[in-house]
């Protein structure tokens, strides 16, 4: 049975995981667009793909200079992303958690 | 002048109602109602559109107002933001140690557990906010 539990928290936290790179994707692409930044899919692609937020810092640095044009950016898209990206994240959190209180107690 | 009064003016030269506005912006008929009382200040993007709406330059939209260009710059402070940041990595550090020592006591653990996850959680927004 906790087996069983254990697999399916697992799933979803992979599907989680999910979720939060490609939200992240979507953010980093919008606002490398807005910011005309060559290559932009590639750029998001590699920072949602890479881990401890080393991807964002990078990316925040890489940035720098590139200052955000209104007509290419969607700040009603950004809000909403930024939300999703940030709510998954807190779901991504719970299951670890669920799943180490069941690696924990078993 | 402050933005608020100056938003005010430029909005009734233009004869916008605080409506018309706020659905050009995406904004709720309140938050221009905010600006324009200097309760709160918009921010950059909606400046920018602002300026692009009115056919005027940042600076001339602006004209010198000082404590909203603060209020950008408190948001947008990273020496601030790393500094919370280091703040919250530390606590990370402590509790994985704690996690380490009382791993025995469920209760200890998961309360560890969830002031690990509060903390990496509010790294990441930090992180977000600042895109």
């Amino acid at each position: 049975m906790n087996l069983i539990v254990l697999i399916f928290i697992l799933i979803l936290m992979i599907l989680a995981v999910f979720v939060v790179a490609y939200l992240l994707w979507r953010l980093i692409n919008l606002d490398a667009t807005a910011r005309n930044i060559a290559h932009p899919k590639l750029l998001s692609f590699l920072v949602a793909g890479t881990q401890n937020g080393i991807g964002i810092f990078t990316y925040l640095a890489l940035r720098r200079g590139h200052d955000i044009q209104a007509p290419l950016d969607n700040p009603k898209l950004r809000e909403k992303l930024k939300i999703s990206v940030l709510l998954s994240y807190v779901l991504l959190m719970l299951l670890t958690i669920c799943l180490l209180v069941i690696i924990l107690k078993y | 002048m402050l933005i608020g009064e100056q938003l005010k003016k430029i909005r009734e030269e233009h004869l916008l109602s605080q409506e018309n506005l706020a659905e050009i912006l995406d904004v709720s008929r309140q938050t221009i109602s905010n600006w324009e009382n200097t309760k709160s200040y918009p921010d950059i993007e909606r400046v920018m559109r602002m300026s692009e709406i009115y056919h005027l330059s940042l600076d001339e939209l602006l004209k010198g107002d000082t404590k909203m260009v603060q209020s950008w710059l408190d948001a947008t402070d990273s020496k601030r933001t790393v500094k919370q940041l280091v703040v919250l990595l530390l606590i990370n550090l402590l509790a994985l140690i704690g996690l380490l020592i009382f791993n025995q006591n469920i209760w200890v653990a998961v309360s560890l557990m969830a002031i690990l996850a509060i903390c990496v959680v509010s790294c990441f927004y930090l992180l977000i906010k600042l895109i």
